[in-house]
């Protein structure tokens, strides 16, 4: 079944929501398979980066320095939805790499990212 | 019915900027798969995974091309910004289909690695997980 789950943002950023699908693979008790995550929000993306102060700015200075100024059109050229490997009852991702969610709405509120399971 | 199955191997990469042909590894862990679905995943937050042509000057343009996707410098993380951004935007998580042991993507393509880090002899660690119909 799909979690939906909510995070509160302070409007235009970057957040780590990777605790959030920790915490739904323990929940669930799955050991191996693919966690299906995506952004339900029109102004927001996904991505998977180094959630590190100095790289999220550098993120930010990345979609600001686009050559286009719609947003729509800037957060099309990342994944709404992310398919990521579960192996041994963690993501499988580098040390460094979190699973972020980019959010271009100007104002702070909740936003919604669903979550799901296919399991081995 | 539905059968999940995982594999994994490494690849040793050099870079910056070079694109590894890593369609053989997964046509030999897809070679039995009738019908199905792949995740192909790498580990880590700079590298990066294409459906590229499998032709020798299409990729050492390319590799030449992306050298203008992000610039190199003038970012705050140290070192290596350029290089996560990149994986970043073009993502590490690559889904295709697969029939008889055949990736469904353009004819001639294959999947390539992208090593976007200085590096000498790094290994890369790649899953691919197929979910096929029974």
């Amino acid at each position: 079944m799909v979690e939906i789950n909510e995070i509160e943002s302070y409007g235009k950023g970057a957040y780590d929501i990777t605790h959030f699908v920790k915490k739904y693979i323990d929940k669930n008790k799955i050991e191996n398979g693919l966690i299906i995550i995506s952004a339900l929000d029109q102004l927001c993306a996904l991505t998977m980066i180094e959630y590190e102060p100095n790289l999220i700015n550098d993120l930010g200075k990345l979609l600001e320095n686009m050559p286009i100024n719609n947003d729509y059109v800037k957060l099309s050229l990342f994944h709404r939805t992310l398919i990521i490997p579960l192996y041994n009852n963690d993501l499988f991702l580098g040390s460094f790499q979190q699973v972020v969610l980019i959010d271009l709405n100007k104002e702070k509120g909740i936003r919604k990212i669903a979550i799901e399971k296919v399991d081995l | 019915m539905r059968k999940t199955i995982q594999k994994d191997f490494f690849i040793i990469t050099y870079g910056p900027t070079k694109l590894f042909d890593i369609t053989p590894k997964i046509l030999n862990i897809c070679k039995n798969v009738k019908k199905g679905f792949i995740n192909i995943f790498s580990k880590g937050s700079t590298g990066a995974l294409l459906i590229l042509p499998r032709e020798n000057q299409v990729i050492e343009q390319i590799e030449k091309e992306l050298w203008n996707l992000i610039p190199v410098y003038g970012w705050k993380h140290p070192g290596n910004a350029y290089a996560h951004l990149r994986s970043s935007l073009i993502s590490t998580s690559l889904n295709i289909l697969v029939e008889n042991g055949k990736l469904i993507i353009p004819e001639n393509n294959g999947v390539f690695f992208l090593e976007n880090q200085f590096t000498n002899a790094r290994r890369r660690h790649i899953m691919i997980t197929i979910i096929e119909k029974n």
